[in-house]
């Protein structure tokens, strides 16, 4: 092999094929120069960018891993995509995204125009192919096949990709296919903690670990919009997904034929024991023909809901038995009713026979420990299309403080082919007096604070995440327990564009 | 001008006897509205009295055309009128009496005691001593008298005057 001596010279096509250990200045690979060989682990550093051509092959030895302290600009084309490999098929280590890389840099919610990008680029044979350590590239139309994490330490796992350290990419339109994470592991294919990555648009095929088989959200907040999960397998729980101490909006997602082969969730797995609980919101989701092949639920196990509405639940089994839904709350736990004996209705399960709804849900009417579901009224027909949403929670159900930190997150959701002009309110209610219209920063590319709310618009087929707010508890019972609500409305007619949903959180022991 | 009279408040009324269990009176508010911000009451805009309580009709046809209405499902509806400052936060059930009056950055009027838009968070407090706060906002609130103020740093920025009744949380 070559070695470039004009390598650091910038920026300009490099001639020859063998990455060196540290890259300073800017490079640029190009197709003509393909394939780039790491022999070794090489950095890109800080300040430096590497800018990858259509078609480019970069080959990385026996776990050799490419390092990001600078910005790597990895754009690929439909059919021509930048590939990461391993040396004649040895099992390379990662793409590493390090704190303090340059993050993509949009205009608007998600035109990229500068910054760290991976698009159109294909990933095979790595461990943890692409590493996210507070570090937010944008990643997009990529393909994540055959990647492993054998060992994983603390669990952690990610085959394909791992997010940690308050990283917040887009991660959008990729396959995720045969990835898998030996236990006991978490995310077969992505494992994501204490960050906010936006999972939108990507399929996910026969990936495998110990808890969630293709995803594993932990501590994280951020949406899981419009996915598609098959033939993942988790050896625990969550054989699609499992949430830990999780608040996510997961709407429009298609779950089906996922397997677990021990406990909760052979679909969606909603840990029940966390503390912070696992909370999230689930809206407009086929979960279907997912198998438990020994205990808990087959659709989805949960102990906490924020919303669970408009769902198609059918055909999930556990032991060959109909079980679409467990709920797992149980009664010697500290919460209201309205936590304990949720509403979960307006869904469809398949059939209008309550018999036979009944015989595929497990709660307190089958076993008084747990609380009591309601799931009438039920939907008569799935939901065909997805709608707009906006999603408002609170991190926590109940405060008890102090110094306890009180995150409020916004998820909106267009689904839809048209652009959509909308007038998001978020308002704060205690009881049935104090209402608190929120004013404050949205955080939202093109949100226009106005004295009525927020202007915006929504582009065809987005989601936009944000985090409102992170007051601290200081142990005062304040007002109370109270209420968040949003929802989206034509700004010219008033006309609501989405029902108002609302998380209700308690402060104190009280309630 | 004065709205909110025995008019609507015996509709409403007369609506809650005919309706189901659930339905709630919304008496307007009888008080002396005796400066631009009362508590518990209503708020002076120009020489027009806009009491809690009040159906939304009234409030508009004695005000303006709000610049933004809204029907919050579940919450209730809101109008916001630019001109002279202020927001009504309506019941979400007909005839939509107000429940809350805010008072905005153009709202020119104060209370009795001179507390207004801009005034200092430690002049409300000498006003009217130590607040239940809300911990999101850090809104601060005096249920038993009727108002709530909202800050911008240690100024106000809002005001919001809501009826006394029926304190406590949810």
């Amino acid at each position: 092999m070559l070695v470039v001596l004009g390598w650091a010279t910038s920026p300009g096509p490099v001639r020859a094929d063998e990455v060196p250990p540290q890259v300073d200045d800017d490079a640029h690979w190009t197709a003509a120069g393909s394939p780039y060989t790491l022999a070794q682990d090489s950095t890109v550093a800080a300040g430096a960018a590497v800018t990858i051509d259509p078609g480019v092959e970069v080959q990385l030895c026996e776990g050799c891993s490419l390092h990001v302290e600078g910005a790597l600009i990895a754009r690929g084309e439909s059919g021509q995509p930048v590939t990461f490999g391993g040396v004649g098929g040895a099992r390379w280590g990662s793409v590493v995204f390090a704190d303090g890389s340059q993050d993509a840099v949009y205009e608007g919610l998600d035109t990229y125009t500068a910054g760290s990008v991976l698009e159109h680029c294909t990933f095979e044979g790595g461990t943890a192919a692409v590493q996210l350590l507070g570090a937010s590239p944008l990643i997009r139309d990529c393909e994540f096949t055959g990647n492993t994490v054998d060992e994983p330490q603390n669990s952690v796992g990610g085959a394909a990709l791992r997010i940690l350290e308050g990283a917040a990419p887009r991660v959008i339109g990729c396959r995720f296919e045969g990835n898998e994470v030996s236990d006991p592991g978490w995310g077969g294919a992505i494992y994501a903690q204490d960050s906010s990555p936006v999972i939108q648009g990507c399929s996910f095929e026969a990936n495998r670990s110990s808890y969630g088989g293709a995803l594993c959200f932990h501590s994280c907040h951020s949406p899981i919009v419009g996915n598609t999960f098959t033939d993942n397998t988790a050896s625990a729980e969550g054989g699609a997904v499992s949430l830990y101490s999780s608040s996510p909006a997961l709407l429009d997602n298609e779950v089906e034929a996922n397997t677990s082969m021990w406990a909760d969730g052979g679909g969606v797995h909603v840990c029940v024991d966390c503390r912070p609980h696992a909370n999230p919101i689930v809206i407009d989701n086929d979960i279907v023909d997912n198998v438990g092949l020994y205990s808990g639920a087959g659709g989805i196990g949960a102990a906490y809901l924020r919303v669970f509405r408009y769902n198609t639940l059918t055909g999930n089994t556990v032991q060959d038995e109909p079980s679409d839904l467990g709920w797992f709350n149980e009664l010697l736990d500290e919460y209201p009713e309205w936590v304990t004996h949720p509403d979960l209705s307006d869904n469809y399960w398949g059939t209008t026979d309550p018999e036979v709804i009944e015989d595929a849900v497990f709660h307190g009417e089958d076993d008084p420990l747990y609380g009591v579901a309601q799931l009438q009224p039920i939907l008569e027909q799935p939901v065909e299309t997805a709608s707009i949403w906006a999603v408002i929670t609170s991190r926590e159900i109940r405060y008890t403080g102090p110094d306890q930190e009180m995150p409020v997150y916004l998820t909106l959701y267009n689904p839809t082919a048209q652009e959509v002009e909308a007038l998001a309110i978020v308002v704060l209610s205690y009881g049935e007096r104090v209402r608190i219209p929120y004013r404050g920063d949205l955080g939202l590319p093109g949100a226009e604070t106005i004295e009525a709310g927020h202007r915006l618009t929504l582009p065809a087929g987005s989601v936009m995440f944000a985090e409102l707010m992170r007051p601290i508890h200081d142990g005062d019972e304040g007002l109370g327990s109270g209420t968040w609500h949003a929802a989206l409305f034509d700004p010219e007619t008033g006309a609501a564009l989405t029902e108002a949903l609302s998380a209700r959180f308690v402060i104190g022991e009280g309630e | 001008m004065r709205i909110g009279t025995r008019i609507p408040f015996l509709a409403a009324t007369l609506a809650c006897a005919l309706a189901t269990a659930g339905c709630q009176e919304d008496p307007v508010a009888e008080c002396d509205l005796d400066a631009a911000i009362v508590p518990g009451c209503g708020v002076l805009v120009a020489d027009t009295e806009v009491r809690l309580g009040s159906a939304r009709e009234d409030v508009r046809s004695a005000i303006d055309t709000p610049d933004t209405a809204l029907i919050f499902p579940r919450v209730g509806a809101s109008d916001t009128f630019g001109a002279v400052g202020l927001n009504v936060l309506y019941a979400e059930s007909s005839p939509h009496p107000a429940g809350a009056l805010i008072a905005l950055a153009s709202f020119g009027g104060a209370t009795a005691e001179g507390l207004g838009i801009g005034s200092a968070r430690t002049d409300v407090e000498a006003a009217y001593g130590s607040p239940s706060v809300d911990p999101f906002l850090g809104s601060s609130w005096y249920l038993d008298r009727g108002i709530g103020f909202e800050f911008e740093g240690d100024s106000v920025s809002r005001i919001h005057v809501i009826p006394v009744e029926d304190i406590g949380g949810e």
